[in-house]
């Protein structure tokens, strides 16, 4: 008898109350707000994306870089300083160092599959491809704007200009990497490839040495010409590589 | 309700066909996809990655084409290769912030995560050592950390206990069982004991076709009436080994025991006995054996004892 009267109570208070939703939204917000903050999902913009990747690319690499194109001055200066030679003279030696970070971006875009770590890398939100373009532009921008304040400040003791000066110094570079990319494309695991662009690259340096004329001024115009063709080049190898990237390149480990 | 549906799935290199028409769905749970080196487990999985695009078929994820949700599907992909890569300068630690960047895991919550892996994974000790320095066992459970790293929804293992002692693999199998409450994870293997006892459904897979499918119960089902048990002299054994696919076999002092997967009895005194899961899948493999001589043995076979 108590408990039915007691069961009636609770129904008619029940329904005197009613849903409450303002009620219920405020206890329900604070739960909302803690799922959002344990939301594992987000959209990195493009300076995380940058940071990630400049942090991706090992100290050695960085290191390495950063010796060779230390080097370039210094060279520069020993040989003005300590030699007879004339300013175009140094182009040559230049040229090898700029050849050498270009070979040094290669081998780190290399890296991925020779530590057998495309197929997962592309597995991931920012795939292989992405990841292979802001690397390139990482450590190729970093060549070429530590390439320009050298020519900046150094143009001027070679009576070169400027703007030769970069030219000189960059076309062996673009050359270099546009060589080396082509042959990771289609001679990757081919020692001989790899050895037919390493010497392509060292004879067209010592093309310079034996054919002095064409750093003439005459010449600076096609100098443009190639530096344009082969930045163009390396770009379209890159993006060719990457859409590659989404068939079946990622499984050649 | 998660849904990974694949739709007469369908790969080619060159005139090789390595995946013929596959056609499953699936939801959250375990699958093991068990198949011999070269039936086509990995390059499924790598089409179920969006690594490679199928020549044919399609594969939807709760209704929506892969190919066509791009980033959106591989942020809620986990993956393990089965060559899994590393950099060996890299420390444990530095490799997984590393991969959590690339699987866009917000900055904020990554030291709560990395706590979460180590604590799966067991390697909390380790993680500041260089990765030249893991073995085999520690490399493979850093794989299965950085492929949860972002709490996927689909879950792919492609041969993850490979190169694992039993104690390794163990412990391999009891971190996929409690990962596959709430996902899809798929875990390709030759090894029919690592799916055995966590698989909650099993495709078999020979020469790229899907041959069977089921718990591994029903699997276990469709093999009975068809495993045998024998015991002949060595010479009769070395002749039932080159007709039948045989899952066992001990030595009985003079005497040869063998466990024969055969759809007819092998030899007279034969005894039917109850499959497991290795005998299901020679079972399943030999009936796609097409062409293959079957009969003739057992009427010239000796008498036998019952083992």
């Amino acid at each position: 008898m108590k408990e039915k009267k007691l069961r009636e109570a609770f129904l008619r208070a029940g329904a005197r109350l009613g849903p409450d939703p303002a009620g219920r939204n405020r206890a329900i917000a604070p739960l909302f707000r803690a799922a959002r903050e344990k939301e594992i999902r987000y959209d990195p913009g493009w300076a995380d994306l940058l940071r990630a990747q400049m942090s991706g690319i090992p100290a050695a690499v960085w290191a390495a870089q950063f010796c060779l194109l230390c080097a370039l001055p210094l060279l520069e200066w020993a040989l003005e300083r300590y030699t007879d030679l004339e300013g175009w003279q140094v182009f040559p030696a230049l040229s090898v160092c700029m050849a050498a970070a270009g070979l040094l971006t290669v081998q780190e875009l290399a890296g991925h599959f020779s530590h057998r770590m495309a197929e997962l890398e592309q597995s991931c939100y920012l795939n292989l491809s992405q990841l292979w373009l802001l690397r390139a532009c990482c450590l190729s921008g970093t060549d070429v704007i530590l390439v320009l304040a050298l020519s900046g400040l150094r143009a001027k003791a070679h009576g070169f200009g400027m703007f030769a000066f970069a030219v000189y110094v960059l076309t062996p570079f673009f050359l270099s990497n546009l060589i080396f990319l082509s042959v990771f494309r289609n001679g990757r695991g081919r020692g001989r490839a790899w050895f037919g662009g390493a010497a392509f690259t060292g004879l067209s340096v010592c093309a310079q040495c034996v054919f002095p004329q064409i750093y003439d001024r005459i010449w600076l115009p096609v100098w443009t010409g190639i530096l344009v063709l082969a930045a163009v080049c390396c770009g379209m190898q890159i993006l060719s590589l990457c859409r590659r990237m989404e068939g079946e390149i990622v499984c050649w480990n | 309700m998660l849904e990974l549906k694949l739709d007469r799935v369908t790969k080619r290199f060159g005139t090789k066909i390595a995946v013929d028409a596959f056609d499953h769905v699936l939801s959250e749970g375990v699958y093991g996809l068990l198949g011999a080196n070269g039936a086509g487990k990995t390059t499924l999985m790598r089409m179920l990655c969006s690594l490679l695009s199928p020549d044919g078929g399609e594969i939807r994820f709760q209704g929506e084409r892969i190919g066509e949700m791009g980033a959106r599907y591989r942020r809620i992909l986990g993956y393990l290769p089965q060559e899994f890569g590393f950099y060996p300068e890299f420390t444990a630690e530095r490799y997984l912030t590393y991969l959590a960047r690339l699987k866009a895991v917000p900055p904020r919550l990554l030291p709560e995560k990395l706590d979460e892996i180590w604590e799966l994974t067991g390697l909390a000790d380790v993680r500041k050592q260089k990765l030249r320095s893991f073995s085999g066992g520690m490399l493979r459970r850093l794989g299965i950390g950085q492929a949860v790293l972002n709490d996927p929804d689909v879950l792919i293992l492609d041969e993850p206990t490979s190169g694992l002692d039993p104690k390794e693999r163990i412990r391999f199998r009891n971190i996929i069982s409690s990962l596959g409450k709430d996902r899809i994870v798929l875990l390709s293997t030759h090894i029919v004991q690592d799916v055995e006892f966590i698989a909650d459904e099993i495709l078999l897979l020979k020469d790229g076709r899907l041959k069977a499918s089921g718990t591994p119960a029903e699997v276990m089902q469709k093999a009975r009436g068809h495993v045998w048990k024998c015991l002949v002299d060595e010479g009769w054994a070395g002749r039932l080994e080159e007709r039948w696919p045989v899952s066992n076999l001990k030595t009985v002092g003079d005497q040869v025991c063998l466990r024969i997967v055969s759809a007819e009895k092998p030899v007279p005194d034969a005894a039917a006995c109850e499959p497991n899961l290795e005998d299901a899948y020679l079972f399943f493999m030999q009936e796609a054996e097409n062409g293959r001589e079957k009969q003739g043995i057992a009427q010239n076979a000796p008498a036998g004892r019952r083992g």
